[in-house]
């Protein structure tokens, strides 16, 4: 049995996002718990997702899945931004290209991002989200027919 | 209200206090914390340790920028928190 359509798309964009310079394989998939000293790191969620039916089909939806994914570092200030600034160029590049879902391949489209900086560490932390959409046609919750 | 005794009773680096280095230059002590911390900045926290130095206002003047070296692990003062009685304490960052 496939995965829920979330499901899929979210590992296919962990997959894709997987091996960059700045974090390599510090990606974690809809992670709950804090993450320490593994910096600087990606975490991937597949959050809201709205959902219509397709005129011509009406057994078929037509889902736009968000897709957030959010870098995390440490570095001393002055420093941080930076790093974060490479950690949005690389995940954006590595998005550019379509994303292969099973025997589909979809396009993300970037819809922007938030940046955001502490200093209650031992060192300032930082993080920036980036926010992408998904368009995926399915006949079932786990069965895509379309990108 | 004003601490009028004598800091050095309170901050004994031979009992409950810590020895530093201020500046490069002076000795200084304080009670050193280090304990467990979170920031809140993404959908999880980032954990990490939040490094503190609680000592008397006066041996550290204008402590913002400078560098702080307790147990041979250098900090840079990021802020003083003064509490009112001559005693302040300085949020460290790792340097």
């Amino acid at each position: 049995v496939a995965d829920h359509v979330r499901k899929q798309l979210r590992s296919a964009v962990t997959a894709a996002v997987t091996g960059l310079a700045t974090t390599g394989a510090r990606v974690h998939e809809s992670r709950i718990y804090p993450i320490n000293s593994a910096l600087p790191c990606l975490l991937v969620y597949a959050s809201d997702e709205s959902a219509e039916g397709v005129m011509l089909d009406e057994s078929a939806d037509q889902r736009t899945i968000e897709v957030r994914i959010e870098g995390l570092a440490q570095a001393a200030e002055g420093t941080v931004d930076e790093i974060l600034d490479q950690i949005a160029k690389e995940v954006e590049i590595a998005l550019a290209a379509p994303v292969v879902i099973g025997a589909f391949q979809t396009n993300l489209s970037y819809t922007g991002a938030t940046m955001s900086m502490r200093d209650d560490l031992a060192k300032p932390v930082g993080s920036v989200a980036l926010s992408f959409e998904a368009v995926l046609f399915t006949s079932a919750p786990d069965v895509i027919i379309g990108a | 209200v004003a601490f009028v005794e004598d800091p050095t009773v309170f901050l004994n680096a031979e009992e409950h206090g810590t020895a530093a280095v201020f500046d490069g230059a002076t000795d200084v002590v304080g009670i050193f914390g280090n304990e467990y911390g979170e920031s809140a900045i993404a959908e999880v926290p980032i954990s990490g340790s939040v490094p503190t130095f609680y000592t008397w206002a006066a041996w550290v003047p204008s402590p913002e920028g400078k560098a702080l070296s307790v147990n041979s692990v250098g900090y840079a003062i990021v802020r003083s928190e003064p509490d009112g009685t001559g005693f302040t304490t300085l949020i460290l960052e790792a340097t």
